[in-house]
Order: structure tokens, then sequence, then C-alpha cells
């Protein structure tokens, strides 16, 4: 096994419950609540998971934005929580991020030039007499031509595409090894989601940076995606290849979600295991005990809602967090079956 | 820009007040050029005389030309209200900012002083600061910025807690821009057009503010202003009511078409309009 570009060991982000400044009471969201992950260069791993369930704060926290509550997070080897703060800032360059929402990401007061050449010339990239020439040559990267149109353009005189087309570009332009993509395509229309995945693959291939990709979008996952993790109120739900998860799912979650996601073809959408969850996501400040998803699962029983799952390793690093990873197919056979017949 | 002055002008209230205080601002600046006499300049004969072709608005108890005071008057007045009203502004600015960005017990500090600020009767202070430390133009500067600068503070810094969370302000950071380059060139430009109404108003607060200080005796003796002029022609207002019309019409004048800009610039500078051009 080759050494990760970043491993994240046990982290946990929590946020105190706040209301009015005087009043703590203790209580935490458990945003993020024991992830660990590798993520080896030129790969790309998809998170997924319903709203809420921590993988924008996971995103964040990698990227520096959120700090750690515990656990730990190293970059080539290196723990980010003991990095000098000029060590820091070289790191800063490392992991980039592209946003959820491309017009939020672009301040409104600034150009497409200015929104580039920022980080260009506070990370000294390149000398300023080459700023113009080194924005076009990222503006051109991107997809976006002539790029001489764009330099004076300010946000809401671009589209939507355009405008992720440039959040792409500042998160390239200081030539990071990660990019953190937050739901990068959500916000587009579905014929530019097509374009901008395909920007982003391109960008992997031609240069080798490793995506951490947040999604709930299973479809946008399949096609882009090397491995993929699934997470449930800040925990691991299922890891391992996007082969693996998708046509051998072991964790009831992972099946409720393609069971939610329509198949275009009638045959293999008949022949696929339907569980239907039911309720919400539980809060993530009083999360369930035992199994944080025993809540909603159609196959739970006893022991679920007292005791936590371990990780079940299976073959190529398939990795599962339930009771029953072992006999999923039949339990969730019964269920399906009897389901049906409630019809 | 255009299309916000169109905006600006379509409301004939805020452009009224703005020719308005256009003028008062261009008179107040020519001043003494206009002034046909000395506004000091006293006359035993000319003692309470009614407007005239001489004395457009009259003469005051002393022989003094109203007119040629008023227009010195209005400098100060003006003066007290525009740096009053920045440097309660800029303190408000930098307090606000700093709370908002960086949150926390520094923020809960802050916010614990400027409450302390607005359960005070506000003018009643004003009293007091001016009393305590003698009345000159700048301790009624310093007391009126004192007083208000807690309404900008909390205004910057409610702008500040939602503009921080701005995806554009996590990606200057991952840019590697320091804090301050993040509070002052990311965060602080969108923040800025409710600072500026706000700071339009204050400045015809401070001018009542002034005028009401003034009026009760404690504006600075040495620079007249519109409210010390009402206060000394308050005893005389029946044999020459001139003395204090005039003065008081400018104070309403004044405070009125600042009033009307900020309006004005309130709906120019709203967010929804700005983005919709």
């Amino acid at each position: 096994m080759p050494e990760a570009l970043m491993e994240v060991k046990d982290l946990k982000v929590h946020f105190p419950v706040q209301d009015g400044w005087a009043r703590r009471d203790g209580r935490v969201v458990r945003a993020v609540d024991g992830i660990s992950l590798r993520l080896y260069a030129g790969e790309v791993l998809a998170v997924v998971g319903e709203s809420g369930c921590g993988k924008t704060t996971l995103g964040r926290t990698v990227a520096g934005l959120a700090s750690p509550t515990s656990g730990t997070i190293t970059f080539r080897g290196r723990d980010l929580q003991q990095l000098s703060t000029a060590d820091r800032k070289v790191f800063r360059r490392q992991v980039q991020m592209v946003f959820q929402d491309p017009y939020d990401s672009m301040n409104p007061r600034k150009s497409a030039f200015q929104m580039i050449a920022q980080p260009l010339s506070i990370n000294g990239i390149v000398p300023k007499s080459k700023l113009v020439d080194e924005v076009l040559r990222l503006f051109d990267n991107v997809g976006l031509s002539p790029g001489r149109a764009y330099l004076e353009r300010t946000r809401h005189q671009l589209s939507g595409g355009e405008r992720q087309r440039l959040s792409i570009a500042r998160s390239i332009s200081v030539n990071p090894s990660i990019i953190v993509a937050d739901e990068p395509v959500s916000a587009l229309d579905i014929s530019i989601q097509g374009q901008i995945l395909g920007l982003m693959r391109k960008l992997q291939m031609d240069s080798g940076i490793s995506y951490l990709f947040i999604s709930h979008d299973l479809a946008v996952v399949r096609s882009l995606a090397d491995r993929v993790m699934i997470v449930y109120l800040g925990q691991i739900a299922e890891e391992g290849s996007t082969d693996d998860v998708f046509t051998n799912p072991r964790h009831p979650y992972t099946l409720a979600l393609l069971a939610a996601h329509p198949i275009p073809d009638p045959k293999l959408s008949r022949k696929r295991i339907k569980l239907i969850l039911t309720g919400d996501v539980p809060s993530p400040i009083d999360p369930p005990a035992g199994c944080r998803f025993h809540t909603r699962c159609p196959i739970a029983e006893g022991i679920c809602s007292s005791k936590a799952p371990a990780m079940k390793s299976f073959a190529d690093g398939h990795q599962v967090a339930c009771h029953f990873a072992d006999q999923i197919e039949s339990k969730s056979k019964q269920i399906a079956a009897a389901a049906a017949l409630d019809h | 820009m255009d299309s916000h002055w169109r905006l600006y002008f379509s409301n004939w209230a805020s452009t009224l007040g703005l020719a308005v205080l256009v003028f008062l601002v261009v008179v107040a600046v020519l001043g003494p050029a206009l002034a046909p006499h000395d506004p000091e300049g006293i006359g035993i004969s000319s003692r309470g005389l009614p407007p005239s072709g001489e004395n457009w608005l009259g003469t005051d108890e002393l022989g003094r030309d109203v007119f040629s005071r008023s227009v010195s008057g209005l400098r100060v007045s003006l003066l007290v209200g525009v740096v009053a009203a920045a440097a309660s502004t800029l303190v408000g600015i930098v307090v606000g900012s700093l709370a908002g960005y960086f949150g926390g017990v520094f923020d809960h500090a802050l916010m614990r002083v400027t409450e302390v600020f607005q359960v005070i009767p506000q003018f009643f202070l004003a009293v007091v600061l001016v009393a305590l430390f003698s009345a000159s133009v700048f301790n009624i500067i310093f007391a009126i910025a004192i007083l208000t600068w807690p309404i900008v503070a909390r205004l910057t810094r409610s702008e500040f807690l939602t503009l921080k969370s701005r995806q554009y302000v996590d990606a200057a950071r991952l840019s590697g821009a320091s804090d301050a380059r993040v509070i002052f060139l990311e965060i602080l430009p969108n923040a800025m057009g409710p600072i500026i109404v706000s700071g339009t108003l204050l400045v015809g607060r401070a001018m009542l503010t002034e005028a009401g200080l003034s009026f009760l005796g404690l504006g600075d003796p040495s620079r007249v202003s519109l409210g010390v002029m009402l206060y000394q022609s308050r005893p005389f207002i029946q044999f020459a009511w001139w003395a204090a019309l005039f003065p008081g019409l400018l104070i309403f004048l004044a405070v009125l078409s600042t009033n009307l800009v900020g309006d004005g610039l309130n709906d120019v500078i709203n967010p929804q309009v700005v983005e919709e051009r």
C-alpha cells in the first residue's frame, strides 16, 4: 500500500450548543464523530450522506477551515495540529476547496480577475508582471474562453456554470494536491453538471490532484469516484471501492440510499432490493445509543439499540459498520418481501 | 453606478433633501465670503432691528447681523455633525468588525459595553460629559461620538456575523488571506452600505444633540453655532423673534435634509436592488 497523502484518524468536530452568551449547557452538536479516512495521491474519494450528516463539516475541517475537537489529521505524514504558523501557510495551499454555491463563493465586489489574482499574489505564485497571463492561462484551463472577455466580470454577469469554472480555477491556481469539493454541482442545471464534472475529471487526469468529493448525488459519485464513504450522523456506515459499494452494498443505509435512487431500466429496477427509510435523521446533539442508524433501520434487532457495531472488513478494503453486514442480503430480502406483501 | 443614482433620484423627497443639503453645505463652506456683515460686530444703534434690505434677517439684541451669524453658525453646526458622525462611525466600524469577526469572549465584552451605553439616557450623559470637561467644540464632538458609536458598532457586528460565513470568505482564507485582509478587503466593503446610511443619519442626530446642548447653555461660547444663537436669543424672543426663528429653521432644514438623504441612500443600498443591476 502506498503512503496516504492525507490521513484522518478518529476525527471529531463538535460544536457547543449555545442559546445566549452565558448559557452553555454542555450539550454539543456532534457534526463529525469519529471519522477516519485515507486519501491517496490522484484518487477521488466520495463522501456521501444526507443533509446534516456532517459531510460539509468534515470537508471544512480537512481543509483547515474548522478546528477538530479531537483526532488527528496528517498531511504527507505530518500532523497538522503541530505545524508552525509558516508551515501551516504552506499547507493551506495544498488543500483547496470548491464550494457548493458558486454564487456565494464569489465576492460581489470583485471581478473574476481579482478573484483569481488574489491567491496568486498572496502566495507569490507568479511575479506581478505575469499576473494577467497566469489568470488567462487558468481561465483557459477551466474552459473560460476567450479569457479576456471574462476578466472584468463580476458574479452577477456570469452564469452558474461559469461561476463554478471560476471557483475551480481559483482552487487550482495555487497548485494544490487535494481539492475538497463540497457538492460542487448540486446547485447547477443537469446539463451544466456534466460539463463541470468533465472539467474536474480532466484536471485530475492532467495534474493528478486528489479529490475529496462531498455529495449526496449517487449518480455523480458513481461516475467520478474511485472510492466511496457513506456517512450517517457523523460516523462512517460503509466504505469501499465505488464498485463494491454500489454493486455489493452491505450496510442497510447504503441499500436504502441506493433504493431511493431511480434506475432507468425497469428490469434492473425490479430486481433490486427495496428498503425504504422512514422518518428523519435524528438530532446530532443527542444521537441514538448503540448503532446510530437503528431508529430508522428496517432490519434492526435488539442488539442494535444497545451496542455500537464495530467496523467489519471485507475484501479490497470494503468496510461496513453493521452487526448484520454478513447476512445483509437474506435479511433485507425478507424485509422487502414482507413490505411487498403489505401493499 | 448610474442606475444607483437613477434610483436615488426617482425618490423626490431624497432628491429634495440632497439639493437642500448641498445648498447648505455650499453656504457653510463659502460662509464668511457670503456674510455681508461681521458676525460678531455689535452696534448700539442697530439693536433688535427687524429684517430689512440692510440686515436681511434682522439683527439680534446686541445689534449683530442675524444672516451673517447664521451662516457662520451653520458652519459650526455642520462641522460638529459631520466630524462627530465620522468619528463615531470609524470607532463603530473598528469595534463592530473585530467583535463580529472574532466573536467569543471579545465579542461578549464589547457588546456588554455597548449595552451600557444604550441604557444610559444619552442626552443626560452628554450634558454631564460637556459640563465636566468644559464646553468646547472638541468636547461636544467627543461627547456625541462617545454616545453614538455603539449604534454603528452593533450594526457593523451584525453585518459581519452574516457575512463572515459566506463562502467567499472561506475561499479567501484558503487563498492564504490574513485576518486583516479578510476583514477589511473581503467583508467590510460588503458591509459598508448600511453603515453609510447610518452614518448619514448620525450627522443629523449629532447636529440636533449639539443644538440641544447649546440651547442648555453648554455650547462653545467662542464658536457660535446655530444652537448657541437659539440660546442667546431666547430671552428676547418677544422683541426680536427673527433672531431665534432663522437659526431654528436652519437646524430644521439641515437635520431634515440629512435624514432624507439617509433614507434615499438606504433604498439604493438595499442589497436586492444592488444585485439586480
